[in-house]
């Protein structure tokens, strides 16, 4: 078998070849770094994707717990009512839970507005509302009577957002999307003020296209409010102060509505 | 991973070439094995002990090559690396036309010099077997590089 080592001595690799086997170590590795990117940026999208229709689920559970529960025995009187997820793509500014929270409301809107006495009898232990609007046609006084609203769209929305810098707790806000027009409610937990609009108050804000007012609700007498009695508070009053702002609204256009 | 590359990039090559009869295969199959080799990283009592690890990988990487239905024509080696001599490339002819069984076992034992034993636990097989593919082998090539002669 002479010949046929010298045959095979005359079989050498490329010098080329060290070159190529460095080339595959190379994207082998990196071929193993970018499996991994590529595994976790999948186990994301399917956990978070699995995550937000689970949460679409608790929103609704929410919304039915608030806002229907304001109008007990006249929820079926409202002629659509539909819930999906809004997500980031009505509010992309802000990437955060309290989009992911939103759902979207559509509600029919053409009824009489409630007259201060009839919100008064609806609500006759919440607080009062006070403040000003900051823009447009929405008026508080005390005891929260809205003046007027002056909002003559067949299909009105609302927005009732926690703001991520100010949130208490975004599951305690009844994060709703009303298609069109935002409600903002804030307050600050950081310095363990609410400060909505002021030092003492939780705000909301609605806006549609060139509506835009602000509402102000006040926590208590104090000027700041501290620790944890103030943080419930603030939760308490966020529920409260959400609920109504829904329901007022949803009592002023909600078609058929009669008190 | 450089001094391995260095220590075993011949021998690598021209087993695979040897199983594979082409130096395309030849140079995939070699770096298929220091990909492999990267990949699992295993620790080595020697150099012998690394050389026979290396080995095995190849001729694994050659078999399932040489299963694959998807294989592309390549130049044949001989026509790469021409014989340098009639003799040569008779031989070379007779043992490229064996089954790559049979060109493995040749190729290990005749110029690598392994010895039976140590073929059957690179190719991880049964000695008696690896003894029974060379004779055949053997048997083979005599009969191939006879055919023809004036008797």
């Amino acid at each position: 078998m002479k010949p046929y080592k010298s045959y095979m001595d005359s079989v050498t690799p490329p010098p080329a070849l060290r070159d190529k086997i460095k080339k595959g170590l190379y994207y082998s590795t990196n071929t193993v770094a970018l499996s991994w990117v590529a595994a976790a940026v999948f186990v994301f999208v399917i956990f978070g994707a699995g995550w937000m229709f689970v949460h679409a689920d608790l929103l609704r559970t929410h919304y039915d717990l608030g806002t229907p529960h304001m109008l007990a025995g006249e929820a079926e009187k409202c002629p659509q009512i539909t819930l999906q997820p809004a997500y980031l793509l009505e509010y992309p500014m802000i990437f955060s839970a309290a989009n992911l929270w939103s759902v979207t409301v559509n509600i029919e809107l053409e009824a009489e507005p409630l007259t201060p006495a009839q919100i008064n009898s609806l609500f006759p232990n919440l607080p009062a509302f006070v403040g000003e609007p900051q823009r447009g046609e929405v008026h508080f006084k005390d005891e929260y009577v809205i003046d007027r609203i002056r909002v003559n769209y067949p299909n009105f929305s609302i927005f009732v957002q926690a703001n991520p810098l100010y949130a208490v707790d975004v599951s305690l806000y009844t994060p709703t999307y009303i298609h069109g027009v935002r409600v903002t409610a804030f307050a600050d937990v950081e310095t363990d003020r609410a400060i909505g609009i002021g030092g003492t108050s939780l705000g909301a804000i609605f806006e549609r296209d060139d509506l835009r007012f602000l509402l102000r609700y006040t926590l208590t007498d104090t000027d700041i409010l501290q620790g944890e009695t103030a943080l419930e508070e603030i939760r308490e009053a966020a529920i409260r102060f959400t609920q109504v702002v829904t329901a007022l609204i949803y009592h002023q256009y909600i078609k058929g509505f009669t008190k | 991973m450089d001094e391995i590359i260095t220590r075993n990039l011949h021998a690598l090559y021209r087993t695979a070439a040897a199983i594979m009869r082409n130096k395309e295969d030849a140079e995939d199959i070699v770096q298929d094995v220091f990909i492999k080799l990267h990949e699992k990283n295993p620790l080595f009592a020697s150099h012998t002990h690394e050389k026979a690890w290396l080995l095995r990988v190849a001729v694994n990487l050659c078999r399932s090559r040489l299963r694959s239905p998807w294989r592309r024509q390549h130049v044949p080696l001989l026509e790469s690396f021409p014989a340098k001599n009639e003799d040569e490339r008779e031989l070379m002819q007779a043992v490229f036309a064996l089954p790559a069984k049979y060109r493995t076992v040749i190729h290990l034992h005749y110029y690598e010099g392994y010895t039976t034993t140590e073929i059957a636990e690179i190719t991880v097989q049964k000695e008696s077997t690896i003894r029974q593919q060379l004779t055949r082998a053997r048997r083979l090539l005599k009969a191939d590089l006879l055919e023809g002669e004036p008797v």
